[in-house]
């Protein structure tokens, strides 16, 4: 919404500067975004006449006018097309100034001097949109006069940024109480009056609503023998300073009143409308009709129509009209239509059909149903006085229903008590005032307040505590700390994640924040088959694009787009971690969101300049899901074979799925090369996947029920040869059970599998630690304990003794 | 012979003295006190003389031998010490060179911007709650005072899966779901931060972003008490400078509803940049819970009052670390990200 300030003017008498108003409303809820100044900066432009017109010597599209500024005879090259000798224009003459800076010189255009410049609307800054050509005045503008005064138009806008409760406010008389409000001035509404000579309007015109929720009230009122012309220069500068074109009188008064009133008319050409009647009905599913601006636009069931007296559409209701009905030049009988449509309807109706009018999107937001008849009667005052003509008798007013105006209570103390405030009644009462709201009885500190029917977001007594509070400021409201005794904690679940993000951060892993929407095309990356599980997800039904269409089951797209995306930029080395959620559709539930940890691991990470690194590989991953373990006090998962069909973007020989307490939590290990070429990156990686909440979930309490050793651990090591396909686990696992409860640590301390180790065969070599607690062992029996182990290794897999 | 032995100590001072390393050192003692050195054997020669001189000189060789011990000790200090000396001074290094580089880890921004609020709100008594970021369309607008067809649903453009499923447009919809569970009981003090999404896409709005919002409900809670505690909240984030602005606005979940900005922390409100002249900055939205919100939820309006407040954590980041592309926050760059 954009408000002339010389229109407010109107209405209340304004005694500071825009900006300043600007400020007042801002800070009273009705936001000004911006003040635009119009015609300030325009100097020395003056009505020029153009007195001779001659082809330019050197350019097609240039011509050279002669032109008289009233003093002197100027030569001006000109580039517009519709230059003709004989027309007023607005002359720059040298040292004026356009808006938007731009400075008029002595110039050589083409190799003819230019002593200035005819201008366009545009460059005026009187009207944007005409840009086409020179602007022609009316052949009586008197020469030399500054165009700014001639055209009147120095004005300062007001662009409105209005709060979806405050659609009162796309009306200037609105805007104009809101002013008076917050300046202490005083609102004038418009005078209408004028005399009715014409028929009874009974005896010209019918009216049938068919569906009162489509349309709750239509007031029609004609005029007969108006003379269509071009508006008077101070309506085009109020419609020209609120963002419309000028078109005619008629069609001019129309948006006038829809600024002014916040009321959208339609007029119609009455003896176009077959009956001389109007229909308003629900469209049907099919139905077509040609709009104004010669589209043919299809209908669906739903859209208001406006049919005339056959039943053919002449009008969307609200949204735009049709052509066949249509004002012109030649128009003389003139329908008026103010009328109260559905919002949702023209809402959608307007969505659907792309049509954003200034009309619609009053409608959509709900007018005034009780002001129809008085737009309409201003619309007839100013039809007669610019365009002539006779005002029918009466109206006609089809409603099932307007609304009673409401009361609201407003208790002092309750009022006092949200805001932390001290107010008087007084000084509550005071506010009521400067908005005009009708106070009909006060009693110990309640005020029963008349809401006017301009001002349906006040429903509720909140609603009126806040006008107090808007209009007296908010700075006055005092700023005080709320005493309470609550203890402030994370849940047991809460803290626990953060120790688990700490310790990725800890442990030199930069984490990422990702999309939770993810490309369908990244399963075919993945290299996931068509019936994949992952591919099972929730769809979004209007995403911003494909790439953005689907909910993640998994974090490595994400995580691999990352990796991708810092490849490119040669960032090839990087550590990642992600903390999110994956979502999984449920048949007839709510979609399952669950948390879970990535980790991307890419290439290595190099020590410095002593040399040597540590690859990101399968061991580097899983050394960091058993540091995470071990550092939450997690007992260690357990590690199976990758299932290459559920897992198919996993190496298969270096990857595992990880088991806690029998329950498939997640996997890790090396990414399939394959997928590392998809994602174009230059080195391998590593990743980590896993579910968060079983994982935390088997984190224990501190237990420090501990006495340190009274007697020495003898330690012995073992070193085995054999096939190098028997898990290193399996056979520590042995170990263990063979030896008993006195072998308190089986550790692996080296893997040799080069020469003179056979192919296929490799050497394990482990320390194992003995220990009672209540004695100190003897060599004899940790020998006997060792043998047992030796055979045990031989008779089960064929390990020798290394 | 006391002669003898005057010349040997004489002779041994010297070589001692003129001893080069701690071996010939070693090499001298042996010479001199060891089993077959000159003293022993002077000693062993002590049974020639006669009764008289053999205690007078045995005193003699005993003398010189403690005091060739004692010279003997002492340069091997000196030695010892010179040895280290030279050691150390031989291990030294290039202290300029760097050291060894390990991993070096780090928390994203927006997830150090959203504990350093909860932590604020924990010291305030806060509880965090959560709750799923596909929603209802219940929750999600509803039970916030946006039925359907409402026009402020504008202000919030969503995507969704289906006529009731969507993706949360804002963190709201945790409240109504912590009050609904917990009404009647009193009070209600929640900070619920998490992901949430609107369907805008450009320089300044991301689809995904995340909020923080907080809510407080309990009897004859006052727009006074939201002031002061989010005056507290942005003291602790911006410093103990600040200074808060309220701007009456419009949000369908609070009555009275304000907009909050801070004096400017780069200028301190004289007018910058980064605060486009003005001195403050937009940060958050908040207001006075709207009494529908508070009965859909199980709350009597005549009995408690609230208030809410919902803050942009990417806004937050930006702002606090001078962050000037909002994309930076989600295209995951490394070099961006080693800044935290």
């Amino acid at each position: 919404m954009q408000v002339s300030y010389k229109w407010l003017n109107n209405y209340v008498k304004l005694t500071i500067p825009a900006e300043e108003l600007a400020e007042k409303l801002t800070f009273a809820g009705v936001a000004v975004e911006e003040v635009i100044k119009r015609g300030h900066d325009l100097k020395n432009v003056v009505v020029g006449h153009v007195l001779e017109k001659a082809p330019h010597p050197a350019s097609n599209h240039l011509s050279v006018c002669k032109v008289s500024d009233g003093k002197d005879y100027l030569t001006v090259v000109c580039g517009a097309p519709n230059v003709t000798a004989g027309q007023k224009v607005a002359l720059a003459v040298i040292g004026a100034e356009l808006p938007g800076g731009v400075k008029i010189a002595n110039a050589t255009l083409a190799g003819v001097a230019s002593q200035g410049m005819l201008c366009s609307g545009a460059e005026l800054g009187f009207d944007e949109n005409d840009n086409k050509g020179i602007i022609v005045l009316p052949e009586d503008a008197p020469l030399g006069m500054e165009i700014v005064e001639y055209l009147d138009f120095k004005d300062e806008i007001l662009v409105m940024d209005l709060t979806p409760n405050r659609a009162d406010c796309l009306a200037v008389i609105n805007v104009a109480r809101e002013a008076a409000a917050v300046t202490g001035g005083s609102f004038a509404a418009p005078m209408i009056s004028y005399i009715e000579r014409g028929h009874k309007i009974n005896e010209e015109m019918t009216i049938e609503v068919k569906d009162f929720a489509l349309c709750p009230r239509y007031v029609g009122r004609l005029i007969r023998g108006a003379k269509i012309g071009p508006s008077p220069l101070w309506l085009q500068n109020y419609l020209l300073a609120a963002g419309q074109r000028p078109i005619n009188n008629v069609v001019d008064i129309s948006n006038f009143v829809l600024q002014e009133m916040g009321q959208p008319l339609h007029t119609f050409d009455y003896q176009k409308l077959a009956g001389q009647k109007v229909i308003i009905r629900a469209a049907l599913d099919g139905e077509k009709i040609v709009t104004l601006d010669e589209k043919t636009r299809d209908l669906v069931a739903g859209d208001i129509l406006i049919c005339d007296g056959a039943n053919k559409p002449v009008c969307i209701a609200g949204v735009m009209g049709g052509l066949n009905s249509e004002v012109t030049e030649e128009t003389t009988d003139i329908f008026i239509e103010s009328a109260c449509f559905n919002p949702v309807s023209i809402r959608r109706t307007s969505r659907r059909l792309g049509l954003f009018s200034e009309a619609a999107s009053r409608f959509e937001k709900g007018i005034d149903r009780t002001g129809c008849d008085k737009a309409a009667r201003r619309a007839c005052q100013m039809i007669l006085e610019l365009a002539g003509g006779v005002a029918s008798q009466g109206l006609i007013d089809v409603y099932h229903e307007i609304p009673a105006e409401k009361q609201v209570k407003l208790r002092l103390d309750k009022l006092n008590e949200r805001l932390g405030s001290s107010y008087s009644v007084d000084a509550v009462a005071e506010v009521m005032k400067s908005l005009a709201f009708p106070v009909i009885g006060e009693r110990d500190g309640n005020l029963m307040v008349t809401i006017p029917s301009y001002r349906p977001d006040i429903t509720i007594e909140a609603d009126l505590i806040e006008e107090v509070a808007r209009l007296r400021g908010y700075d006055e409201i005092p700023t005080t700390v709320p005493a309470s005794a609550t203890q402030g904690s994370r849940s047991e679940m809460q803290q626990k994640l953060l120790c688990l993000r700490n310790f990725c951060a800890d442990f030199g892993l930069r984490e990422v924040v990702n999309y939770s929407f993810i490309s369908p095309k990244e399963w075919d990356k993945l290299l996931l088959s068509s019936e994949h599980k992952y591919r099972k997800t929730l769809d979004i039904s209007n995403p911003l694009s494909e790439e953005q269409s689907i909910m993640r089951t998994t974090l490595l797209p994400g995580l691999l787009g990352d990796a991708a995306r810092n490849t490119a930029r040669r960032n090839l080395d990087a550590a990642l971690f992600e903390i999110g959620a994956a979502f999984y559709p449920q048949a007839d539930t709510h979609p399952d969101e669950v948390q879970k940890l990535g980790v991307l691991l890419v290439g290595e990470h190099k020590n410095g300049w002593q040399g040597g690194s540590q690859k990101f590989d399968y061991f580097y991953i899983k050394g960091f899901v058993e540091q995470l373990c071990r550092t939450m006090r997690i007992d260690l998962p357990s590690f199976a074979p990758i299932d290459p069909e559920a897992a198919p973007f996993m190496h298969p020989g270096r990857s595992a799925r990880i088991r806690l307490d029998g329950k498939e939590i997640g996997y890790l290990g090396e990414l399939h090369p394959l997928v590392i070429e998809n994602y174009e990156l230059e080195k391998g990686a590593a990743v980590l996947e896993i579910e968060i909440e079983p994982l935390l979930a088997a984190v224990k309490p501190i237990l420090a029920d501990f006495e340190l050793p009274k007697f020495p651990a003898v330690t012995r090591d073992i070193a085995v040869i054999g096939s190098a396909k028997i898990p290193a686990e399996e056979i520590s696992e042995e170990i263990r059970r063979v030896a008993g409860p006195l072998l308190k640590e089986v550790k692996l301390f080296d893997l040799y599998d080069k020469l003179p180790i056979p192919h296929g065969q490799r050497s394990l070599a482990f320390s194992l630690a003995f220990r009672d607690n209540e004695r100190t062992l003897v060599d004899s029996e940790i020998n006997e304990i060792f043998a047992n182990i030796v055979n045990e290794l031989s008779s089960k897999w064929g390990l020798k003794l290394r | 012979m006391l002669q003898n032995l005057s010349n040997i100590k004489e002779k041994a001072v010297k070589t001692i003295k003129e001893a080069a390393d701690l071996e010939s050192l070693q090499e001298i003692k042996v010479a001199l006190l060891g089993k077959k050195g000159e003293i022993s054997q002077l000693s062993r020669s002590l049974g020639s003389l006669s009764a008289e001189e053999r205690p007078q000189m045995g005193q003699a060789i005993n003398q010189a031998k403690n005091s060739l011990e004692h010279v003997i000790n002492e340069k091997m200090a000196e030695l010892q010490k010179a040895a280290l000396a030279a050691r150390l001074n031989e291990e030294a290094v290039d202290i300029s060179l760097p050291g060894r580089e390990f991993l070096c880890g780090g928390k994203h921004p927006l997830s150090l911007v959203r504990e350093e609020i909860e932590e604020i709100f924990l010291g305030l008594g806060y509880k965090i709650a959560e709750g799923p970021q596909v929603e209802s369309d219940y929750y999600n607008f509803e039970a916030m005072n946006l039925p359907p067809e409402h026009p402020a649903r504008d202000m919030q453009d969503s995507f969704y899966f289906n006529e009731k499923l969507l993706l949360r447009t804002h963190t709201s919809p945790v409240q109504a779901r912590v009050m609904e569970k917990q009404a009647p009981e009193l009070p209600v003090k929640i900070i619920s931060p998490g992901v949430v999404y609107r369907r805008d896409d450009d320089a300044t709005h991301s689809p995904m972003f995340h909020q923080a919002e907080g809510l407080y409900i309990d009897k004859k809670v006052t727009m006074a008490d939201l002031k002061g505690t989010l005056l507290i909240m942005v003291k602790k984030l911006f410093g103990a400078d600040r200074e808060l602005r309220f701007r009456p606005s419009y949000f369908p979940f609070t009555e009275p509803s304000a907009e909050v900005d801070i004096s400017c922390f780069a200028c301190g409100g004289a007018g910058c940049r980064l605060c486009h002249g003005t001195g403050w900055i937009e940060i958050l939205g908040s207001g006075m819970v709207h009494p529908h919100v508070l009965e859909m939820s199980g709350y009597d309006p005549e009995l408690c009052s609230g208030f809410a407040f919902g803050v942009g954590l990417e806004r937050i980041a930006m702002l606090k670390y001078g962050i000037n592309d909002m994309r930076l926050l989600f295209d995951n760059d490394i070099r961006f990200l080693n800044r935290f």
